[in-house]
C-alpha cells in the first residue's frame, strides 16, 4: 500500500479561543525569591508554607534540566508569568464567577456536565481556582473537596500530614518548581468506608500568554473508601509557549480504591511536565487513566508505589501525537511489598509528523515476593513523517515474581483495511474504525460522556491523515 | 551467508548488505566480566539477520549484553531471540535497541528476551527499546521474567517424577528452544552448565 499522505488536513483546535487578559493581580515575569514571597503573601500563607516554597526554589535552581526525554531547551523560565490571580474572591456559586470566565467554562461545557453526572466540580482559571463545589449529599458524608489553597487554611493538620510525602520537593526539577510556586489544584479527602460511585471533576484552563500553571493536587482515600476523579485541561493557541508543571499526590489507604482520569488537551504551545504519583497501601487499588491528546511536549509518567501487601496498580496510558507534538508518556510501577500486581497498558498513535514515546519503569524489589506485572505497549504510526519510540526498563530482584512485557510498533494492518473496505467502508472510515478499536481498551474505561468526547477528538485529529 | 559466533566480551559490528543474510550466536556462560556490544547493520535491500543469545548466570557471574539492530534500508528484517537462566548471585543486564531509520520502509523486526529466575539472589534488568521513524513497519519486542511455574512442577510430580528431576526437565525444555539452534559444540557446553 503506498498511498500518498498528502491529504493531511488538520482541523482547528476547537478550544483555541482566548479572553482579554484582565486580572485582579498579575505577577511580573520571571522567577526569583521575591516572586515566591509575593505569591505566598497573596495567599496569606503562614511561615510553614513560605519556607517550604523558598527551600523548593533553591532546589529548583540547583537541579539540572533533564537531559533525556523531549526537547526542553526552548523553555525560557524568565519569560513565564508564575502567578495570575484572575479575581479577588473565589465564587461559591456559579453565578458569582466573573462573566468572562464563566463564558469560557460555559463554552467548555463545565456547569452543564456538573448537573448531569458529576458529584462535584472545580474549575481553575490561570493560577487560582474560581469555583469549587461538591454536592450536599457527599458533603454530609464527610468528603472534603476543596481547592488546595483553601484546604491549607481550613484543614492544616490533614494537609501538613500528607503534603509532599509522595512527591518530595527534591524529586525532580519540575516538582521543585511546582512546590515553589504552586497555586490551586484539588484537595480531596474521602473518609473511611465512604464509596463515591460518581466521579468528581476539576477543569484547568490557561488563558494568558506565557503563562505557567502549577496546580497541586492531593487525594487521600481512607480505609475501604473509593473515589473517582477526572481532570480536563485546555488552553488558547498562541505562538509563544506556556508551561504547565503540576504535581499530583495520591495516598490510597488500606483496601481503598482510587481512579484518576486525565484528559489532557492543551493547545500545541503548552509544555506539559507533570509529576503524578500514588502510594498504595495494603489491598489498595490505584488506577491511572491518562489520555494525552494535546500540548507541545508532554513528559508524564504516572507512578504507583505499592507499599502494602496485595496492592494493585492499573495504568492505562493513551497518547496521540499530531503535528508538532511530542508525547513522551508512560508509566511506573514499583513493587515494594509481597503479592502486589500491576498492569500497564499503553497505546499511542503518531500522525502528521508527531512523535510518541513510551517510557516506563517496572521495579520489583527483593521483598516483593509473588509479584506479578504485565506491560503492554502498542503504537501505531500513520505516515512516514511520524515516529515512535519505546523505552521500557525492568528491574527484577527476586525469583518468585513473574513479569511480562511486550511492545509493538506498526501501521494499520492492510488486511484489516482490506476487509473493512470490502464491506463497503471507504478508507477513512475503515481507518477510523480500526483506530477506535485500537484504543477501545482505554476508551471503554472512561465515563460515557468522556468516551464520546474522546472519540470525537481523535476523529478530528485523525481526519484525513491516514496515508 | 555470514555466520558469527560470539562468546567473548568485546565490540562486534556486523554489516549485512543487499540480499545477504547473517546468523549470529551469542553465548554467555563463562565467568565473564566484560560487556558484549553487538551492532547489526542491515544496509541493503532484503538484508536479513537472525541472532540467538543463550545465557546462564551462575556464581557471581555478570552477563552484560548490548544489542543494536539498525534497519538502514528498505525491506530488511531481523529476529533476535534470547533465553537464559539466572542462578546463584549472578547479575544480568540487557539492552536491546531496534532502530528503524527514516524511509526504511517495509521493515520487519522482532526481539525477545526470556529469563528463568532460579535464585532469589540473582538479578536481571532487561531493557528492550524501539526507535521507529518509518511507518510501513512491524517492529515488536517481548520480555518475560519468571521462575519455574508451580503448575508445571505439579503435573510432573503427580506423575511420580521427583522434584529435582522435574525442575531439570522444565529448565531443559525452557532452554531447548534456543539450545537447539546453537552450533553443536556449544550445545554440550550449555547442557553441562545448566545442570
Amino acid at each position: 500500500m503506498s498511498k500518498s499522505p498528502n491529504n493531511i488536513l488538520i482541523k482547528d483546535y476547537q478550544f483555541g479561543f482566548s479572553n482579554a487578559e484582565k486580572y485582579f493581580y498579575r505577577e511580573k515575569k520571571g522567577l526569583n525569591e521575591r516572586v515566591v514571597k509575593s505569591i505566598s503573601s497573596h495567599k496569606g500563607e503562614d511561615e510553614y508554607m513560605r519556607d517550604i516554597r523558598l527551600k523548593a526554589l533553591q532546589i529548583f535552581f540547583e537541579k539540572k534540566m533533564p537531559s533525556w526525554g523531549g526537547d526542553l531547551s526552548k523553555i525560557n523560565f524568565d519569560n513565564i508569568t508564575y502567578y495570575i490571580k484572575p479575581q479577588a474572591k473565589k465564587g461559591r456559586t456559579w453565578n458569582e464567577v466573573p462573566k468572562e470566565i464563566k463564558t469560557t467554562f460555559d463554552k467548555l461545557g463545565i456547569p452543564d456536565s456538573e448537573k448531569r453526572f458529576l458529584a462535584g466540580v472545580g474549575a481553575q482559571y490561570e493560577s487560582e481556582s474560581v469555583y469549587h463545589q461538591l454536592k450536599q449529599e457527599w458533603k454530609d458524608k464527610g468528603i472534603i473537596f476543596e481547592d488546595t489553597d483553601t484546604a491549607l487554611k481550613k484543614y492544616p493538620e490533614l494537609f501538613k500530614k500528607y503534603f509532599g510525602t509522595v512527591v518530595p520537593m527534591n524529586d525532580n526539577k519540575f516538582a521543585a518548581l511546582n512546590t515553589a510556586v504552586w497555586s490551586g489544584g484539588t484537595f480531596l479527602y474521602v473518609p473511611k468506608g465512604v464509596k463515591m460511585n460518581i466521579p468528581l471533576q476539576n477543569y484547568f484552563r490557561i488563558n494568558a500568554k506565557n503563562m505557567g500553571q502549577f496546580e497541586r493536587t492531593l487525594i487521600i482515600a481512607e480505609e475501604d473508601s473509593s473515589v473517582q476523579y477526572i481532570e480536563g485541561c485546555t488552553a488558547p493557541t498562541y505562538s509563544t509557549d506556556s508551561l504547565h508543571a503540576a504535581v499530583v499526590e495520591i495516598i490510597a489507604h488500606k483496601n481503598s480504591r482510587v481512579r484518576y482520569t486525565t484528559i489532557q488537551n492543551w493547545s500545541s504551545n503548552v509544555y506539559n511536565l507533570v509529576t503524578k504519583r500514588a502510594v498504595a497501601h495494603e489491598g489498595a487499588t490505584v488506577e491511572w487513566i491518562d489520555g494525552n491528546l494535546g500540548s507541545k511536549l508532554t513528559m508524564k509518567y504516572p507512578a504507583v508505589y505499592m507499599i502494602g501487601r496485595n496492592a494493585h496498580a492499573d495504568i492505562l496510558s493513551l497518547a496521540v501525537a499530531s503535528k508538532g507534538q511530542h508525547q513522551d508518556a508512560g508509566a511506573k510501577a514499583v513493587h515494594l511489598a509481597p503479592n502486589t500486581t500491576s498492569v500497564i497498558t499503553a497505546k499511542s498513535i503518531a500522525a502528521n509528523g508527531g512523535k510518541s514515546s513510551y517510557r516506563g519503569l517496572l521495579r520489583i524489589v527483593k521483598r516483593a515476593l509473588n509479584s506479578k506485572s504485565k506491560v503492554v505497549c502498542d503504537a501505531l504510526i500513520l505516515d512516514d513523517q511520524s515516529s515512535s519510540d519505546t523505552w521500557p526498563t525492568m528491574e527484577i530482584k527476586n525469583n518468585q515474581s513473574s513479569v511480562e512485557h511486550e511492545a509493538t510498533v506498526s501501521k494499520i494492518g492492510e488486511e484489516q483495511l482490506f476487509y473493512l473496505q470490502s464491506r463497503g467502508l471507504n478508507e477513512n472510515e475503515a481507518s477510523s474504525l480500526i483506530i477506535n478499536g485500537f484504543l477501545s481498551p482505554i476508551v471503554k474505561q472512561l465515563p460515557m460522556e468522556y468516551a464520546v468526547e474522546l472519540n470525537r477528538l481523535i476523529e478530528l485529529q485523525m481526519e484525513g491523515s491516514i496515508g | 551467508m555470514k555466520k558469527l559466533l560470539i562468546d567473548q566480551a568485546g565490540k562486534h559490528v556486523v554489516n549485512v548488505g543487499a540480499n545477504e543474510s547473517a546468523e549470529i550466536y551469542i553465548l554467555q556462560i563463562e565467568h565473564e566480566e566484560g560487556l558484549i556490544d553487538l551492532t547489526i547493520n542491515l544496509n541493503g535491500h532484503h538484508s536479513q539477520a537472525q541472532a540467538y543469545n543463550c545465557f546462564v548466570g551462575h556464581l557471581q557471574n555478570r552477563n552484560l549484553l548490548d544489542v543494536k539492530i539498525n534497519h538502514n534500508a528498505l525491506s530488511t528484517s531481523a529476529n533476535f531471540s534470547a533465553r537464559g537462566i539466572m542462578k546463584d548471585h549472578s547479575f544480568g543486564a540487557f539492552n536491546g535497541l531496534i532502530t528503524v531509520k527514516k524511509n526504511s520502509q517495509d521493515t520487519n523486526s522482532f526481539l525477545e528476551h526470556r529469563t528463568l529466575m532460579l535464585s532469589n539472589e540473582a538479578e536481571i534488568n532487561p531493557i528492550p527499546s524501539l526507535q521507529i521513524n518509518a511507518n510501513q513497519v512491524r517492529a515488536s519486542h517481548a520480555a518475560t521474567i519468571h521462575n519455574i511455574r508451580e503448575e508445571d512442577l505439579f503435573v510432573l510430580k503427580s506423575r511420580g517424577i521427583p522434584q529435582k528431576e522435574a525442575e531439570t526437565i522444565l529448565i531443559d525444555s525452557f532452554m531447548s528452544e534456543i539450545v537447539k539452534e546453537l552450533p553443536v559444540h556449544w550445545r554440550k557446553k550449555v547442557k553441562e552448565t545448566i545442570r
